[in-house]
């Protein structure tokens, strides 16, 4: 009746974010609310929002029409039982490895952010705060840029590293193969 | 493998000796603003799937 309105509705206002890049938005969002550790956290937090959200709901509409939905339907359950026991659980999976996967983009926006002089402000340590500081002596000593760039560079590939072996770890099918 | 023959605790060990030896520096990077990216991630992801799921179950209702 109203569901579709109200499912139509919000996923239009997630697409709509959707069509900035994140740097963008992430960059708009912080000038409106001024340069801060909170403002960078809430510019970042909502410029991924939406791949959360449309990966979710794209979960969720796939498991609807699964073979242990539709036994559970055909059992009786309603929606409500269905939404918590059967599609909620199996939905939530694949968002931890890109929640994983997405805090390697998160370090580098961060990063970005803060070479703009839109991020965290000094003294609260960051990697894009310490290479906008140092910037005007890029040429005469360029390890006050490389050495945080290695930095963040490193925390990525750990990140991703660490996603990587999350998605080996949790992925049945892979290790089924190896058996 | 001293502290221990020494006869000190695990637990006296673990929290003193290993968590402020060596994790202590990341535990103050990730109480600092430099860890807003985690904290924003973890934001993100707890709306973001939240929403999804809400929609997910209201556009199933029809």
């Amino acid at each position: 009746m109203w569901g579709g309105w109200i499912d139509g509705s919000v996923m239009a206002a997630i697409d709509l974010t959707w069509c900035f890049p994140e740097i963008l938005l992430a960059l708009l969002l912080v000038v409106m609310m001024g340069p801060g550790s909170i403002s960078t956290m809430l510019a970042i937090a909502i410029a991924y929002l939406a791949q959360f959200a449309r990966l979710t709901r794209t979960q969720i509409a796939r498991l609807r029409g699964a073979t242990f939905v539709e036994a559970s339907r055909s059992m009786g359950a309603g929606p409500t039982h269905i939404w918590l026991r059967r599609l909620r659980p199996n939905a939530i999976a694949p968002i931890v490895i890109v929640a994983i996967l997405t805090v390697g983009n998160a370090i580098l926006l961060e990063a970005t952010l803060g070479f703009f002089g839109m991020g965290a402000q000094p003294p609260v340590p960051s990697w894009g705060g310490m290479m906008n500081a140092d910037s005007v002596q890029m040429f005469t000593v360029p390890w006050v840029i490389i050495c945080p760039g290695a930095g963040s560079a490193l925390s990525v590939i750990a990140i991703n590293l660490l996603g990587g072996g999350l998605l080996r770890g949790l992925d049945v099918r892979h290790r089924a193969s190896k058996v | 493998m001293f502290l221990h023959a020494r006869g000190m605790a695990p637990a006296r060990i673990g929290l003193k000796h290993v968590l402020g030896a060596r994790e202590l520096p990341l535990m103050t990077i990730l109480a600092s603003g430099s860890a807003c990216w985690l904290l924003a991630v973890a934001a993100s992801m707890i709306v973001g799937t939240g929403l999804g799921l809400i929609c997910g179950y209201v556009g199933g209702l029809d």
